[in-house]
């Protein structure tokens, strides 16, 4: 089946390799390590049973005048081979497998602490140490050891990035922790892939992984408060921001914005996307999201502005897109 | 590294030499051997040899339960280790020394004009799985286990009633010498299928309880210093103890039942291997 | 229906009503056989059209077909209806038609109870599909994790349909279960000891043990759901302290043996098929059914590896892990048997057949990708993404469907008297092979890709769209093969070949009867002296060597343990099973809220020596009713009437005390809302109320019985069976009332 697969996936063309098994960190290796030896143990066997299956179709097919088979009810020693067998094989794997779980999820004490809450539909990212929140992007420093601390802040999520390591559900009530250190660079897709009500096939999840001197600056940048709009059109914007009803959902640094419900949109014009991943974050997006934000992702939380003036949502959108 | 002793080696050194238990065991085996001497001599002397092997290893798993080291672990340190001694004590020691017994033996306890008819009530399935499954979870309610814990005395208790019910409980599965308890391969089946269900409930509440259930394994004393081996090297804080107990008396328990209930459906076949002749008279009966 | 209902000859010459009256009114397991594959075959189809609209949705990125709400319903209610009202009761159909004729038997021990299992299906489906009609479809999953079941997340009455629609099926397949089990410890035919029933037979049984034990787990979780919407409780609610893991744990307990549930009848009937056409007994038949006994057993032991992402900690993952791995091996034994059955016979590759090839690879890969869900990070890597989509289809649609289909083909004849036409038989089964493949293998490919299952819709990525859209092509393949099933089984009712008795020179007891079978079965039974008995007629047993081997020993078994008990206390105490299980659940949240008061009231506030006197009161009853039951047995009437009274009288007296507690209670403003506590308190000591509500009732009909003079010793099984239900209600409250007050005295 591994053979399978992999042949399904080359044969794509389409440059994608499959994810789980081209893994960025150790964690992710480690698990790609076991999974590579799990497919081809699965592949041998099951061209075991398609070999056997299509010499004894071919051989014993029906022909007429054969004579009837000979009755056998059974063979001892046969029997014995193919249990014994796969449960040895089972027992190397599950020695394997304990390895395996202890690569994954073994703390490194002086990692940098994520704390990661689920939210409907969106994912909200606080560094505890650095005095950072953010929304729907993760930034995270190459080479460092890192602790995601998951969350739940009103049903269940889980957070899965495949090729930095396994999901962990994201549980009202309860703290999980997955522990990663990335290798190399990148931009890393991942999703929700716990079923959690009408949008969850929009709660995409972006991973940045920069170099050091990079992740530092955009630490410093993101500890800042916002900066106050210089141009005519963003102070118009931040009027509207503020007089209209964003501010009961929205915060932005350095403005009396300070609600806790929706993404934090401090520096809202660094980001790629919006609404967790439904778009790409363009002016013509956000301005389309803010009028029409229940026709892009219907049933989130965000209500649709389409009474605001054109002036007003350009004004808007300049103001947000300047929150670098 | 360590200057004197090691914490392993002060686990290995302590054997639990009590006089009562090991005076119980040779009394055992000496009873065993004076019941059996006849039947040495005789043919099916392999039969009988096999008996004895496993009597045999009934003892020694009981040896094994109640004078090793483990039973140092279980008596202070270890929630799993104790949940190892009494997975012993209720699903392997048991069995072995009923398979150790020779039917005639068996064939004269319960004829007995005494211990006959204690055999037909206590032996009865539904009394026995009632007794054995009270003893295993009543000893395991924590107010219980603690007092146990706390008395030599009532320690020896809980390891005899829980020995001894589980001898009862195996006495119509093993049935040695056709007791007149004794199941058939289907009523067997279901018996241990019963039977497994109140040790997986047992296990499932240990292993998902959320906060230590007995303090002993939880306090900081440490009278042999064994904590840097038990919860440093082999990671078994009290949480994950007692996980680890609960576990161990669900799957492994689970598995134990399991297999005696694939040697009992292994005598459903047995007879019914080969198709019948045609009876003189055709027909339905 | 009415092409099948003219195939039963006492039909012919009835006018159209009659016809529909005898369908409705029916108690023969045959006739309610072919309700149920009708009734499942309806729902197949409800729930491959709502597929086919998901693959429409998904065929391309970001579609807009479809609603993201409507798209959450449709998978909500596919995977319902399929594994609720198509392949459980599909199985439970051909297991009513053919266990019954495959041990002799004239018709299930309880052929009344039969009648109400499917009815009880029948509209538990149709309360569900009502939520279409009333615009409010479930759509939280057909695993409908908490809390988004609950208020302020879902606020429609979709989860109440698909709670209660469920619950009213669940009823009905618990007491198909313990019929099915009833039936074969009760009604085999002579000589059928339990070494020589059909695999079916035996998968049928331990099925419904495995319903028996799995189905309550669900069934007390959707009643404390449902408390929790309408009542006030908080059971599953993280607001105010409730835990939402308790649900996954019920959850997963029902929903692993499931599948087994599903999956074991297959395994059954590949085990009948392919010895048939390999001409050949089936290899090892001990060791299958011993491995399919085994596999349900640990299927019981296994639910939490469906909860690997939720963090359990390393110790329960790696043992869950283990569990789980341990169930390929028995697995692994049958595969092999199937094919050491194939091995060296004389292939007859007939439709039926064919499906069962089928089935052995696609139900190798899914079995394969089984295993990689219990090596813990690689279900960490795989699990809620298609890959597992495609997992559960290798098994239930490559598996469990293509079992299905075999039977169908290869039991049609006995249910019709005609055979299925093999070409369009051949058709359909490549379409379905073609179809299959196309729609799910990719799946695999997409889940490693980091698509997420159960979304409405995604990104356009490399490769996703391109092979979203062959699995939509593929569904409509399959669509297309299902089509030509129906076009067969309508053309083959009317044309197809006469079948005669015994068309595939099968050897199982169904095929010593006419087809279809007449109301009573068997006129006559031929010799049973092994597993296989219409082979012996075929082959004198002179010709294998004679009478040396008798071995008089194995008729033995009839008169054994199971004998001592009547089909109806038998019937009674599975039932009993069950419901231990469904008061364990109770138990469990029991336990675990005990303590979660937050400050308000808690187990102190019981008023133990008061619920002790009463509690004494319902033990006595134990006694009245064995001493009423002696006094039957003797002959002596007006002393059994005497002994029921005063059982009545207890327990009339222990639901006084109940009554007074609760109202007690409820002056001190404390009700089934207030905290954990008083939830859990109230729902567990509530139902053990109303199942002694339940025996009194019968005792009471039973006394009804006695004064009329309608009871004699004859009747005895009956009140046998209401004196050990009533026994259960009291042992249950032993164990509630040192729970619940005696504990607090430690």
């Amino acid at each position: 089946m591994g053979a399978g697969l992999g042949l399904l996936g080359w044969s794509v063309g389409c440059s994608a390799p499959v994810e789980p098994l081209n893994p960025v960190t150790p964690q992710g290796l480690a698990i790609a390590n076991l999974f590579n030896l799990a497919l081809a143990l699965s592949a041998l066997i099951l061209a075991l049973v398609v070999g056997l299956l299509l010499r004894t179709l071919w051989r014993d097919r029906e022909r007429p005048g054969a004579p009837e088979p000979p009755q056998i009810h059974g063979n001892r020693t046969l029997e014995i081979v193919w249990t014994a067998t796969p449960a040895l094989l089972l027992t190397a794997m599950f020695f394997l497998m304990l390895q395996t779980m202890h690569a994954v999820d073994a703390a490194v004490p002086d990692a940098l602490r994520i704390q990661v809450l689920g939210r409907q539909w969106w994912w909200e990212y606080r560094y505890p140490d650095l005095g950072v929140v953010t929304a729907n992007e993760l930034h995270v420093p190459v080479g460092h050891p890192l602790t995601l601390e998951l969350t739940g802040d009103d049903v269940i999520h889980s957070y899965w990035v495949p090729r930095l390591t396994g999901k962990r559900d994201a549980i009202p009530g309860k703290w999980n922790t997955l522990q990663l250190a990335v290798q190399q660079p990148g931009v890393y897709d991942g999703a929700c892939t716990e079923y959690c009500g009408l949008q969850h096939a929009w709660m995409r999840i972006r991973v940045f992984a920069d170099p050091p001197d990079q992740f530092e600056a955009w630490v410093r940048q993101q500890q800042q408060p916002a900066a106050a709009p210089a141009a005519p059109p963003a102070v118009r914007g931040q009027q509207v921001f503020l007089q209209n009803t964003c501010v009961n959902c929205h915060a932005i640094a350095g403005t009396p914005a300070a609600a806790r419900v929706g993404p934090d949109l401090t520096h809202f014009g660094s980001r790629t996307t919006l609404g967790a991943g439904v778009r790409a974050n363009t002016p013509d997006n956000l301005r389309d999201w803010i009028r029409h934000a229940q026709d892009v992702k219907p049933g989130a939380l965000m209500p649709s502005f389409d009474t605001l003036s054109a002036a007003d949502l350009d004004a808007l959108a300049a103001y947000l897109e300047g929150l670098k | 590294m360590e200057p004197t002793v090691s914490a392993g080696q002060r686990l290995w050194a302590s054997w639990n030499w009590e006089p009562s238990i090991i005076g119980g065991l040779l009394a055992l085996a000496t009873a065993y051997i004076g019941g059996t001497r006849t039947g040495w001599r005789r043919p099916g002397a392999r039969a009988v040899a096999l008996r004895g092997l496993a009597f045999l290893a009934g003892l020694l798993t009981l040896v094994v339960a109640l004078l090793s080291p483990l039973d140092t672990l279980a008596d202070r340190y270890l929630f799993s280790a104790h949940m190892a001694q009494h997975l012993l004590l209720l699903l392997v020691a048991p069995p072995l020394l009923l398979l150790g017994l020779p039917a005639p033996l068996a064939r004269g306890l319960i004829r007995h004009p005494l211990l006959g008819p204690i055999e037909r009530g206590l032996g009865h399935p539904a009394v026995a799985l009632a007794l054995y499954t009270s003893a295993m979870l009543g000893w395991h309610v924590p107010r219980f286990y603690e007092a146990a814990l706390a008395s030599a005395q009532l320690h020896a208790v809980e390891h005899l009633t829980l020995l001894t019910t589980a001898v009862l409980f195996w006495w119509p599965v093993i049935q040695p010498g056709a007791a007149s308890a004794a199941l058939d391969p289907l009523g067997a089946l279901l018996y241990l299928l019963v039977a497994s269900a109140p040790g997986t409930l047992l296990g499932a509440v240990l292993t998902f309880a959320a906060a230590p259930l007995y303090p002993t394994y939880a306090a900081a004393d440490d009278p042999l210093g064994l904590h840097p081996l038990t919860r440093g090297a082999w990671g078994l804080t009290p949480l994950v103890d007692q996980q680890l107990g609960g576990l161990l008396m669900w799957v492994p328990g689970g598995l134990g039942y399991l297999l005696a209930g694939g040697l009992v459906f292994r005598r459903l076949f047995v007879a019914a291997a080969e198709p019948e002749p045609l009876p003189v008279a055709e027909g339905r009966e | 229906m009415a092409t099948l209902a003219e195939q039963q000859p006492a039909d012919i010459g009835a006018s159209r009503a009659d016809v529909l009256y005898r369908w409705v009114a029916t108690t023969d397991h045959k006739q309610i056989g072919i309700l149920y594959l009708l009734t499942s075959t309806g729902f197949f189809l409800l729930g491959g059209i709502e597929a086919l609209l998901m693959r429409l949705q998904l065929a391309v990125p970001e579609a807009r077909l479809l609603a993201p709400g409507q798209y959450n319903a449709l998978f909500t209610m596919h995977g319902t209806t399929m594994i609720f009202l198509v392949v459980m009761p599909l199985l439970l159909g051909f297991a009513n038609y053919f266990v019954p004729l495959m041990i002799g038997a004239r018709d299930m021990a309880f052929p009344r109870l039969n009648a109400l299992s499917y009815w009880l299906l029948l509209f538990g489906g149709l309360l569900l599909y009502y939520s279409f009609l009333n615009g409010t479809p479930p759509d939280t999953g057909w695993f409908s994790y908490a809390p988004l079941t609950l208020p302020p997340y879902q606020l429609s009455p979709g989860v109440e349909y698909w709670a209660l629609g469920l619950l009213v099926t669940s009823v009905g397949t618990i007491l198909t279960g313990l019929n099915l089990i009833v039936t074969v410890a009760k009604l085999r035919a002579p000589g059928l000891t339990a070494a020589r029933l059909p695999v079916f037979v035996w998968m049928a049984v331990v099925t419904g043990f495995l319903i028996l034990w799995a189905i309550p787990g669900l069934t007390a979780a959707q009643v404390m759901l449902l408390f929790d919407r309408r009542l006030g409780t908080h059971f599953f609610d993280p607001a105010r302290g409730g835990n939402v893991l308790l649900w996954q744990h019920l959850f997963w307990w029902f929903g692993h043996p499931e599948v087994y549930i599903m999956a074991l009848p297959a395994f059954g009937i590949l085990s009948e098929v392919i010895p048939v056409f390999a001409g050949k007994p089936l290899f090892g038949y001990a060791v299958v059914v011993g491995s399919g006994i085994a596999i349900g057993f640990y299927s019981l032991l296994v639910w939490a590896h469906h909860m690997f992402a939720v963090g359990m900690g390393t110790v329960a993952d790696a043992v869950f892990g283990a569990t789980s791995m341990i169930i390929a091996v028995p697995t692994g034994i049958k595969v092999f048997s199937w094919l050491a059955t194939m091995w060296g016979g004389r292939l007859r590759f007939t439709t039926a057949m064919l499906f069962c090839v089928a089935f052995l690879v696609q139900f190798t890969i899914g079995g394969l990708s089984g295993v990689h869900f219990a090596i813990v990070p690689l279900d960490w890597q795989t699990t809620d993404s298609y890959y597992v989509v495609a997992h559960f289809h290798y098994v239930l649609f490559g598996g469990s469907y293509f079992g299905i289909s075999a039977a169908a083909y290869y039991w049609f004849p006995k249910i019709t008297g005609r055979l299925l036409d093999e070409r369009l038989g051949k058709l359909h089964f490549w379409l379905t092979v073609i179809g299959f493949n196309l729609t799910f293998f990719p799946m695999h490919w997409l889940g490693l890709q980091g698509m997420p299952r159960r979304v409405y819709t995604y990104p356009d990525l490399p490769g996703w769209g391109l092979w979203n859209l062959v699995e939509t092509i593929g569904a409509f393949i399959l669509a297309a093969s299902v089509l030509v099933f129906l076009w067969n089984v309508s053309v083959s009712l009317r044309r197809g070949a006469l079948a005669g008795d015994n068309p595939w020179n099968a050897w199982t007891l169904e095929w010593a009867t006419t087809s279809p079978p007449p109301a009573y079965n068997f006129a006559t039974l031929p010799p049973i002296r092994s597993a296989r008995p219409l082979w012996d007629l075929r082959h004198p047993p002179a010709v294998r060597g004679g009478a040396a081997g008798a071995r008089p020993g194995a008729r033995q078994e009839a008169g054994g343990w199971l004998a001592r008990w009547s089909a109806p206390v038998l019937g009674v105490l599975a039932f009993i099973s069950s419901e231990v299980v469904f008061f364990g659940s109770l138990i469990v949240a029991y336990l675990l809220y005990r303590h979660s008061t937050g400050g308000g009231p808690g187990p102190d506030i019981l008023n133990i020596p008061r619920t002790a006197l009463f509690s004494l009161a319902l033990f006595a009853s134990s006694a009245t009713i064995w001493l009423a039951e002696r006094r039957l047995g003797r002959g002596d009437l007006a002393g059994f009437r005497l002994g029921l009274l005063a059982t009545i009288a207890l327990g009339v007296l222990f639901l006084v005390g109940q009554v007074t507690e609760y109202t007690r209670l409820f002056a001190e403003g404390i009700g089934i809302g207030t905290n954990l506590f008083s939830s859990a308190f109230f729902t567990l000591t509530g139902f053990h109320g109303l199942h002694v509500l339940v025996g009194l009732i019968t005792l009471v009909v039973l006394a009804g019985l006695a004064f009329a003079g309608d009871i004699r010793r004859d009747r005895r099984t009956a009140v046998e069976a209401v004196a050990v239900y009533w026994h259960f209600v009291d042992g249950v409250w032993v164990v509630i009332f040192s729970l619940v007050y005696l504990w607090n005295l430690l």
